[in-house]
């Protein structure tokens, strides 16, 4: 039972880890900290409702063209809201962000209705047996989905150029500009990706939990306490962090109160940025 | 010029019960509740440059706690405002606490997350705040045979605390308090170089602001004589947030103005009905993006007219 919890854990924990990573990865950018990033995976996740239940479109396609169109819609977030206020002071970035997160919730909601809506589950939750441990292979693919993409987010960083000039971006904004990176250019294609991975950790969720417009600002919070945990600003951290906050909350939830996990969460979370602002792993 | 304008606004004020109809009346009253709120969040955020995302926090603590001593104690309205300024003064405290090591982004999500667990603890706990249906029945304050019980009554009972906290944090802003908030807002480490103990005032502003806000919640139970959860949601802290931002942080009018404006939009555009909270997000990236310091600076900027005599002038 332990390990099914754990497992269960990880696999919402790596879509935690995913809505960091993207979190993390605008907050390298453009030092703003995206308070509307989970409203991609509710918008991801509606339009994957839409394509797959509602017109019957094969899941791959509907998969594909979902995540695509959430990208765009970060690349247009960053230009019509982000760029013009970039350097501002924290509040004033805070309000904006949240502003595209009231405005996409809301857009959903009379679009889509403020109903939560279910999800069918694609990856199977029939439970599997293996050695006395039952298996959900929804979580197994979902694991291994988050993997690929990590693995493959890793090659893209290291291995390509438009990777090495992203991360150079993140680094010094000023001195990119000078070796004539188009800073402004790097900082919309980073809004994309990092919209492209909240899209994907939303297609995730969606038959975890449901599809609801107000799924958003909760899926950020806990993004944040794992990117905090992990130490913020650090892409593999924010991926752990995201998913030791799915274990904890898996944990809490079936050892103390699923009602009060949340509560627990955001204690933690208050905790844990009073005590150890720097996270809880040591950096070099 | 300035004093016999605020006179007549003062006037205008005292004399609306008498010749404004019921809903409107009601409207002011709320606005007159949310100005509390708005003044409130300004000592905190616009004095002592402290986010806080979280305020609705205190106007729930406020709420519940002169509504549960009214409802299962009996105890009279005139000790419950009292009480909730002081439980939501101590909550203050608790969140004041976390603002020594945290800032800017990490306060502001230290915050959310304790509005957030406020909202789920009061849905929660069931036994003492009646979970999501909330409580009914909250009496109507009384004095010496006289009960505030019509909308005309409250006004005035509203007004004077909404003036309270005006003209109480005008003067604050003016103290040796205000100075020391200003000069923690501007520079912090300046401030400790030069003697002033940010520690203490950063708490301290956590804790006056929120007294006001638990004054403002204890008002609210009271007035409209039913709570639940759902009043006191994150929706509502974004709303008072943005109320001292369109002000202009730091302007106590502004904050009144704030208040007045963002809680009387959604009437005015009633046409817009669910497309409203949509338009509102769009506004909000608008206002940060055109006119970022807030409505009042920025008409304060507008040359009314002063253009012309400036030509003579010059």
């Amino acid at each position: 039972m332990f390990i099914q919890q754990i497992i269960a854990g990880v696999a919402m924990g790596g879509i935690y880890g995913l809505v960091a990573l993207g979190f993390t990865l605008i907050w390298n950018a453009a030092a703003v900290v995206n308070f509307a990033q989970g409203e991609f995976c509710m918008i991801s996740g509606f339009l994957i409702l839409t394509f797959f239940v509602n017109w019957g479109w094969p899941f791959p396609m509907a998969f594909l063209i979902s995540i695509l169109l959430s990208g765009v819609l970060g690349v247009i977030v960053e230009r019509l809201a982000i760029r013009p206020i970039r350097g501002a002071d924290p509040l004033t970035a805070i309000i904006t962000t949240l502003g595209v997160s009231i405005f996409l919730s809301n857009s959903a909601k009379f679009v889509w209705g403020t109903h939560p809506f279910h999800f069918p589950s694609v990856f199977g939750d029939k439970p599997m047996q293996m050695a006395k441990i039952t298996l959900i292979p929804q979580n197994l693919w979902i694991i291994g989905i988050i993997s690929a993409l990590v693995i493959s987010l890793y090659f893209f960083f290291f291995g390509t150029l438009t990777g090495k000039v992203m991360r150079a971006v993140a680094q010094d904004r000023q001195t990119a500009s000078l070796m004539g990176i188009s800073v402004n250019r790097m900082i919309g294609m980073i809004f994309g990706l990092s919209a492209i991975m909240g899209g994907l950790a939303g297609i995730l969720l969606a038959p975890i939990i449901y599809v609801a417009a107000d799924i958003g600002l909760p899926l950020v919070l806990k993004a944040f306490m794992g990117a905090v945990i992990g130490g913020f600003g650090s892409l593999p951290g924010a991926l752990i962090g995201g998913v030791v906050i799915g274990i904890s909350e898996n944990l809490s939830a079936f050892y103390i109160s699923s009602d009060y996990k949340d509560v627990i969460s955001f204690a933690v979370l208050i905790a844990i940025l009073i005590f150890k602002p720097a996270g809880l792993f040591l950096r070099k | 010029m300035k004093k016999s304008c605020g006179l007549v606004i003062f006037l205008i004020l005292l004399s609306f019960p008498l010749w404004v109809p019921h809903y409107p009346l009601h409207l002011a009253c709320m606005v007159g509740i949310f100005v509390i709120l708005a003044v409130s969040l300004n000592i905190v955020v616009g004095f002592a440059g402290q986010i806080s995302l979280g305020h609705a926090a205190f106007f729930a603590v406020g709420a519940y706690t002169s509504t549960l001593l009214a409802v299962k104690w009996g105890i009279p309205f005139w000790f419950g405002i009292f009480a909730a300024g002081i439980v939501s003064l101590a909550f203050g405290i608790l969140l004041g606490i976390p603002t020594l090591r945290v800032r800017d982004i990490y306060l502001s999500v230290v915050t959310i997350c304790f509005g957030l667990m406020v909202q789920l603890a009061l849905v929660n706990l069931e036994s003492i705040t009646g979970g999501a249906r909330g409580i009914y029945g909250i009496p109507r304050p009384a004095i010496a045979g006289f009960s505030f019980s019509t909308p005309q009554s409250f006004y005035y009972l509203i007004l004077f605390f909404a003036l309270l906290t005006i003209f109480s944090s005008l003067r604050l802003l003016r103290s040796r308090f205000g100075r020391a908030f200003l000069s923690i807002r501007e520079n912090e480490l300046a401030a400790e170089t030069v003697g002033i103990r940010t520690t203490y005032y950063k708490i301290l502003a956590f804790a006056v602001s929120s007294f006001y806000a638990g004054l403002a919640g204890s008002l609210y139970a009271h007035y409209v004589s039913y709570i639940n959860p759902d009043a006191f949601t994150f929706g509502i802290s974004i709303d008072v947030l943005v109320m001292i931002v369109i002000g202009g942080l730091g302007n106590v009018w502004g904050s009144v103005i704030g208040a007045i404006v963002i809680f009387l939009l959604p009437e005015y555009l009633r046409f817009m009905q669910q497309y409203y909270r949509a338009v509102f997000g769009i506004g909000l990236i608008f206002m940060m993006v055109f006119m970022r310091s807030g409505i009042v600076s920025t008409l304060q900027k507008i040359p009314w007219g002063r253009s012309s005599s400036s030509r003579v002038g010059g």
